[in-house]
């Protein structure tokens, strides 16, 4: 690690001692782009990421509860199968692969999905798509805070700062939740009340960005979070009194050097990422992951619609956990290329992606992408996106001390989709079909001596549509904006090495249909937001003998926002979550809200 | 006026048919539950729910989630371990939810609950009102014998022993309870008192005993899994099939690490167990092992229809989807094979 902060400083001082140009800002960071051309941005500023997370047609969210774990299914596939990246690194777990959204910051970072797999850019793990946590220094607010509290014991605290010099943006801040979830629900024909899911994350960040001269920059972003919870069991199961506490520091370092026909960025990162899980059964587990990486990358502009990227990186992953026999390494090498040309022919683009990772524990991987769009006109744009990537076998998968199968192979997918963007007037259109086809698809299950150990035993194939239709429209003292939009998805078993009976049948909490709708309003200073979206039904066995059924739901928020001077924006509001107290269930028997009520309040000052 | 009170007469007269329909349809529900089998289905293990199926002796019909059918959809919890008769209820242990539900035998409908008994796991029935219950405790450590009253759905009495009480056999004045180890280890075998209120003595058999049956010949037999060290496998060792006369050892014939599923054929003289995907058995009065394979096959249960002789063999397919009954005749014949509910473990059997 010492010689890798070395050659990142040698390489930062070679590269910043040409020019003591006059200094202004260059607000361009390089960034890897994903190989997805279908995206969501959700707006951080007026609600939770996980609500978000539920407006999005694109995927599913998949959570036992508020507080408890929580994930995103992308395209029909698994948890595991959505990369999580922060600042270009993958943040999900090497010891199972995934990563837990609860603990993801309301405010701080923009987050964006990316449907589609990406590991030509992110590799390993950016499989079925990625959510992306981007830092955000240009939002001109100097100081903003928000805080919300609600009718089942959450109350929840933002505040960052922004500050700006010549050469220098820095953007600080803390989020802290303190979530009693003391939520009603059903169960039984009884209603009762949640009362171990008790969930305190208390995170601070650091995004800090200094411009050497005209040409280098030098930044830092760090991370840093404890939180502490309750795991609620089931409903069909007794108060079990388990507990998690995750404490995770994560640090980014890098160097950007732009030329008039290049720009290179060196990064080096660290991630110290401690999970400690308690209860009655297991005494205690913990696991507490140290990891390195490195990153070069170099983009050259041929022209002004000709580009090529090359990027170098390298991963160190060290495992330590009371429940592995050893500490668990990996080394990771990975190269990729990257050419992007606008204008081919008439109004085609072309981009394409080339990445090989060498792992030291699951060998040799190429992943690739094509991505191909044409403008018809300036209203209707066409795209084409094939492309192959790749999972690799997580520590527990590998080494479970009761069943680990060290001989699992790797996942792969192969995804393709075709989509249009169509814009008239104040309505703008999207659709994409997509065809996946998994191989190695890894699960665990019972062998001959009731043994759970994972093994690479189905081929799954996930196809499917969505569609998103957006409407913005505004007079002096109104405006309106909205999105309806529409997913099927099949995600069916091609073969299975055990049970030949679970061939043709859906993976199981993969909803064929789901619709989202949004509405946002405002008159004068008073909004109202709604969104409603409905699930289908959800198979939950892999028989397709069970089901849950379909729910529908509508959270809605009304607000007062005023600028009491220039710059400055106060937000006071009130919003209902489950608002026609519905009882549902994400996961079988995982109880969920019913309808609750909560007040915010936000001042921001640019 | 003569019409509306002709409609009136007949309308009553149809709602008297109609209830009479309903009385009869509820009565013939109730009689099909009395001569059959009841599969135990524990659910998925963690967030599922346990479940009852019940198969017709008549004509092996089966009727799913019997407990919620009858109970305007009432979910038993996680995970239903096992059922026994206590006079004119049923007991149904469900280890993770840490109760006992307490149904009525006549119509399946839910009557009470016991609740705080960490991982229940089986029922003796004592009297028409009174039954033994064993638990792991919630560690797993800390087991206990309850003596509970199913009028009152309370706990009259608490024995502590040390980790995983198991099975329970009651032999004339005796009450023999394996004590498995739960998730660890240990080699008793307890003896209690006829009221099941205090243990008089203890049996060292071999390691992990878990299930025992009664002979022909008034034997105890005892079935000893084995411990199994998953850490290093050198220290594990294995199972025991143990003789018990008397409350002492007459025999122990050594059987395969992991062995399970004791049960005894209809006429007492064969013992039946299973180990490494076989189901073996052993007649009772061989001074040697006979382990005889009379089925191959990875089953998660095992039980003899004392009525019938018919051998029961619970199949959990992959955990997660609905598992399989085989029907086997006594000498290992394959009868049938029925769809049963989500990971079936354990028979009761009612004549």
């Amino acid at each position: 690690m010492a010689k890798l902060v070395c050659i990142f400083f040698f390489l930062l001082f070679s590269w910043s001692i040409h020019s003591q140009d006059s200094l202004s800002y260059v607000s361009e960071i390089i960034e890897i782009e994903s190989s997805s051309y279908s995206s969501d941005t959700l707006n951080t500023n007026t609600n939770s990421i996980l609500n978000q997370l539920d407006q999005s047609s694109k995927g599913v969210h998949q959570t036992n509860g508020p507080g408890l774990l929580s994930t995103f299914l992308i395209r029909g596939l698994a948890a595991r199968h959505t990369g999580i990246i922060w600042n270009d690194w993958s943040i999900q777990s090497a010891v199972n692969s995934t990563y837990d959204l609860s603990l993801t910051p309301n405010n701080f970072y923009n987050m964006e999905l990316n449907m589609g797999s990406s590991s030509s850019g992110f590799g390993n793990g950016a499989f079925a798509g990625v959510v992306q946590l981007k830092p955000n220094l240009d939002n001109h607010e100097i100081f903003s805070v928000s805080s919300q509290i609600s009718s089942i014991g959450n109350f929840n605290f933002a505040s960052s700062a922004n500050v700006e010099l010549n050469n220098t943006k820095l953007k600080f801040g803390i989020e802290t939740s303190n979530q009693n979830n003391h939520y009603k629900y059903l169960f039984n024909r009884k209603e009762r009340t949640q009362e171990n899911a008790d969930f305190e994350n208390h995170q601070s960040f650091v995004d800090l960005h200094h411009q050497l001269n005209v040409k280098n920059k030098i930044g830092i972003n760090v991370w840093h979070q404890l939180a502490h919870r309750s795991i609620a069991p089931s409903k069909t199961s007794s108060y079990n009194n388990d507990r998690q506490k995750d404490k995770n520091t994560r640090v980014n370092l890098f160097f950007q050097n732009i030329q008039n026909t290049a720009s290179h960025k060196f990064s080096l990162a660290y991630f110290n990422e401690n999970l400690r899980y308690r209860s009655n059964q297991i005494s205690e587990s913990l696991a507490s992951s140290k990891v390195y990486l490195a990153r070069q990358m170099s983009r050259y502009f041929f022209s002004s619609n000709t580009v090529l990227t090359q990027i170098f990186d390298l991963r160190l992953d060290n495992t330590e956990a009371n429940f592995f026999e050893q500490i668990r390494k990996q080394e990771n090498l990975g190269l990729a290329i990257h050419f992007s040309k606008e204008n081919l022919w008439k109004h085609f683009n072309i981009k394409t992606k080339l990445r090989a990772d060498y792992n030291s524990i699951s060998s040799f991987q190429m992943s690739y992408n094509l991505q191909l769009e044409r403008a018809i006109h300036d209203k209707l744009k066409l795209h084409f996106n094939t492309g192959r990537s790749f999972q690799n076998p997580s520590y527990n998968d590998l080494y479970w001390p009761e069943g680990g199968n060290p001989n699992l192979k790797t996942e792969v997918i192969y995804d393709n989709e075709i989509g249009m963007e169509y814009e008239l007037s104040n309505f703008f259109l999207t659709t994409n079909i997509y065809y996946n086809y998994v191989d190695n698809w890894i699960q665990w299950s019972p062998q001959n001596n009731n043994l759970w150990s994972p093994s690479n035993i189905a081929k799954v194939n996930s196809y499917g549509f969505e569609s998103q239709l957006s409407f913005q429209g505004s007079t002096k003292n109104f405006s309106f904006s909205s999105k309806l939009s529409y997913s099927f998805v099949r995600s069916i078993i091609l073969e299975h090495k055990a049970f030949d009976d679970l061939i043709g049948n859906q993976m199981i909490y993969i909803p064929n249909h789901k619709i989202n709708g949004y509405v946002n309003t405002s008159y004068r200073n008073f909004y109202l937001e709604s969104d409603i979206s409905w699930i289908g039904s959800r198979f939950i066995t892999r028989d397709n003998q069970n089901s849950l059924d379909d729910y529908s739901l509508i959270n809605v928020k009304f607000y007062f926002g005023n600028s009491i001077e220039k710059g400055s924006l106060w937000q006071i509001g009130t919003f209902c979550n489950n608002l026609m107290n519905v009882d549902y269930e994400v996961v079988n028997f995982y109880a969920m809200p019913l309808r609750y009520f909560g007040i915010f309040l936000n001042y921001k000052f640019s | 006026m003569k019409n509306f009170t002709l409609i009136l007469t007949l309308f009553s007269a149809l709602l008297v048919l109609n209830s009479c329909n309903d009385d009869e349809q509820m009565m013939s529900t109730a009689d099909v539950y009395t001569h059959g089998t009841f599969v135990i289905n524990q659910g998925k293990f963690g967030s599922g729910t346990g479940t009852i199926s019940f198969i017709s002796n008549n004509d092996n019909s089966v009727s799913q989630n019997i407990y919620q059918e009858n109970n305007e959809g009432l979910v038993l919890g996680n995970v239903a371990q096992s059922m026994a008769r206590v006079g004119n209820r049923f007991l149904i242990t469900i280890n993770n939810s840490e109760k006992v539900e307490i149904i009525n035998a006549s119509d399946f409908t839910y009557e009470n609950t016991i609740e705080g008994i960490a991982q229940a796991r089986y029922v003796l029935a004592l009297n028409n009102d009174e039954a033994l219950i064993t638990s792991w405790g919630a560690s797993g450590t800390d087991g206990k014998i309850f003596k509970v009253n199913t009028n009152t759905a309370t706990i009259n009495t608490t024995i502590d022993v040390s980790g995983g009480p198991e099975k329970m056999i009651a032999v004339d004045d005796v009450i023999y309870v394996t004590n498995s180890g739960g998730f660890f280890r240990d080699s008793i075998v307890y003896l209690l008192n006829e009221t099941g209120d205090a243990i008089d003595s203890e049996i060292v058999v071999g390691d992990n005993p878990s299930d025992l049956v009664l002979d022909a010949n008034g034997d105890v037999w005892v079935l000893c899994n084995g411990y199994t060290d998953f850490s290093d496998p050198n220290q594990s060792t294995n199972g025991r099939l143990v003789q018990l006369r008397n409350g002492s050892v007459v025999n122990s014939f050594e059987i395969g690490n992991g062995s399970s599923q004791l049960e005894v054929s209809k006429d007492g003289n064969t013992l039946f167990y299973m180990n490494g995907g076989k189901v073996y058995s052993h007649d009772i009065n061989n001074t040697s092992l006979s382990s005889t394979i009379i089925y191959e096959g990875f089953f998660y249960g095992m039980g003899v229809n004392p009525f019938n002789g018919n051998i029961y063999l619970a199949d959990a397919v992959d955990f997660d989807s609905n598992g399989n009954v085989v029907i086997l005749d006594e000498d290992g014949e394959i009868i049938e094979t029925l769809e049963v509910g989500i990971i079936p473990g354990e028979f009761l059997f009612e004549d």
